[in-house]
């Protein structure tokens, strides 16, 4: 199986992740990387436009100091699941030199140069770890589409704020967490659903260590989704649309009342 | 080398990030509430100002009390019915486009208080139609956010307030109704981005829309969330 990925920035945990235990499977081949270029005004303004503050934030958090810095110690963490697999390098570009796989650098996965070179790759599929919408003429290069894994169960969660939105909406604890794998379409999370697999909160989790531990799981989710998928082993079961909304950042007085409730769990 | 640059890079990342990340927090909104109901309950402001003013003034008020920010002895009560205007509905429906009272080119003035009609109508004939023209609202709010809901065609800026604080109204109400905490999550985003524009305001129909429109945000939080 050859597939290419597509990533937001060539310091990603996950996308380096995902790649380099994707690349270890022995029936399935990384042909090609797509990293953006994060210093390119459009994507700065795009982003900002979009996130606000939340940008700068992930900026500090992400590109200055990696994730290794807060999480290293927490053992269920991404950084955990790297150092666990000795994943190489430092960067998606160290891990691509050292694999012998192309990598390009782009402003946007959509330009006509992304859209050319993969078309030439005979892809059967292109997995999505990050980096915007996709376009139509991206969605359609590759034989099985371009596979995301979205942090919230499909098709009840989609959109933003997956982890937040279920607490706020529950009628009992645990709330409705979990990933779904998913074909992407020009829809927001609306694409057909490969896999789901549930990941309850637990008793006195926060939301932050919550979303600490979601994040290996989504990795090793993605894994097993793409070995499935080689195997033929997945169908794709679409969506409709009236089956989920879609939702949004959540203000922050909402995000309180979300915290005060997980605290409040029954015997 | 690397690491010094990094840490001047952080600090003035986190300077920026502590300047630009101070939403109006939630005391600050309620103190506004009730500061501001206490200058317009004065002699002689509020009977000066249009009949739907004055309305939504003591609807505000009203909030306020339910909302637990005011008790009911520290205001004097009124009587207060609203000056509905003559609406028909159906000619309005024939009138809009497909895309409904929102489109990439603005919003349409004065369907908000139309929709809000619906709302308060209770009939399921219109279900699906509400539904649809609130969900794209939402959508177009949350994405194009502080600079969501132009009014097409182009009004002048006290006009425009109105219809953003009519439709922050109708979020919150249809939150209620509807019990879909997306959009009252909608409505205190309007009202925030907002409070800069009104914090010093002078009294008028323009503030007490936005002041109708925060307290009607409270009392939803209080419903949905207590």
């Amino acid at each position: 199986m050859r597939i290419a990925i597509l990533s937001p920035i060539h310091t990603s945990f996950y996308s380096r992740l995902v790649t380099f235990l994707t690349h270890k499977e022995p029936q399935i081949e990384v042909v090609q990387i797509v990293v953006r270029n994060i210093w390119n005004w459009q994507r700065i303004k795009s982003e900002y436009k979009r996130d606000g503050v939340r940008l700068l934030k992930k900026v500090h958090r992400k590109l200055l100091w990696g994730e290794n810095t807060a999480v290293a110690s927490l053992e269920n963490s991404i950084a955990a699941l790297g150092d666990s697999v000795k994943l190489p390098g430092r960067s998606l570009v160290d891990l691509a030199k050292q694999l012998n796989i192309p990598l390009m650098t782009v402003n946007d996965h959509n330009e006509q140069q992304v859209q050319d070179t993969l078309a030439t790759l005979n892809l059967d599929a292109i997995v999505f770890t990050g980096g915007g919408l996709v376009r139509k003429n991206i969605l359609n290069i590759s034989k099985l589409g371009v596979i995301n894994c979205h942090a919230g169960l499909l098709p009840n969660y989609r959109g933003m704020d997956v982890v937040e939105w279920p607490i706020i909406e529950m009628n009992s604890f645990p709330p409705q967490t979990g990933m779904t794998l998913h074909i992407m379409d020009k829809g927001v999370d609306t694409g057909p659903i490969l896999a789901t697999k549930p990941l309850p909160f637990r008793p006195n989790e926060t939301i932050k260590d919550f979303r600490l531990r979601i994040e290996p799981e989504m990795v090793q989710f993605m894994i097993e989704g793409i070995k499935r998928l080689e195997a033929n082993k997945l169908k794709a079961r679409p969506q409709v649309k009236e089956d989920g909304k879609q939702y949004f950042v959540m203000h922050p007085r909402i995000k309180e009342l979300a915290n005060k409730k997980l605290n409040i769990k029954p015997d | 080398m690397k690491s010094a640059l990094k840490k001047i890079v952080s600090l003035l990342l986190q300077v920026a990030i502590d300047f630009l990340d101070n939403p109006v927090t939630k005391n600050e909104l309620q103190n506004f509430i009730i500061n501001k109901i206490s200058q317009l309950s004065q002699p002689n402001i509020i009977t000066g100002l249009p009949a739907k003013s004055q309305y939504e003034f003591n609807l505000t008020v009203q909030n306020a009390i339910g909302a637990k920010l005011l008790s009911a002895d520290q205001v004097q009560s009124q009587d207060n019915s609203d000056p509905k205007l003559d609406l028909d509905i159906s000619t309005w429906m024939a009138g809009l486009p497909k895309s409904g009272v929102i489109s990439p080119k603005g919003l349409i003035p004065g369907s908000i208080r139309n929709l809000l009609a619906l709302i308060n109508q209770n009939s399921s004939e219109y279900t699906a139609f509400v539904s649809d023209n609130f969900e794209r609202l939402l959508r177009h709010v949350e994405v194009r956010r502080e600079a969501s809901l132009f009014l097409n065609p182009k009004a002048d800026v006290k006009t425009t307030w109105l219809e953003k604080h009519a439709v922050s109204i109708a979020f919150s109400s249809y939150s209620r109704k509807s019990k879909d905490p997306r959009f009252i999550n909608a409505a205190l985003k309007l009202n925030g981005w907002a409070y800069a524009q009104h914090a010093n305001m002078n009294p008028g129909s323009q503030l007490i829309r936005y002041l109708l429109a925060l307290s009607e945000a409270e009392i939803t939080v209080k419903e949905l969330f207590s």
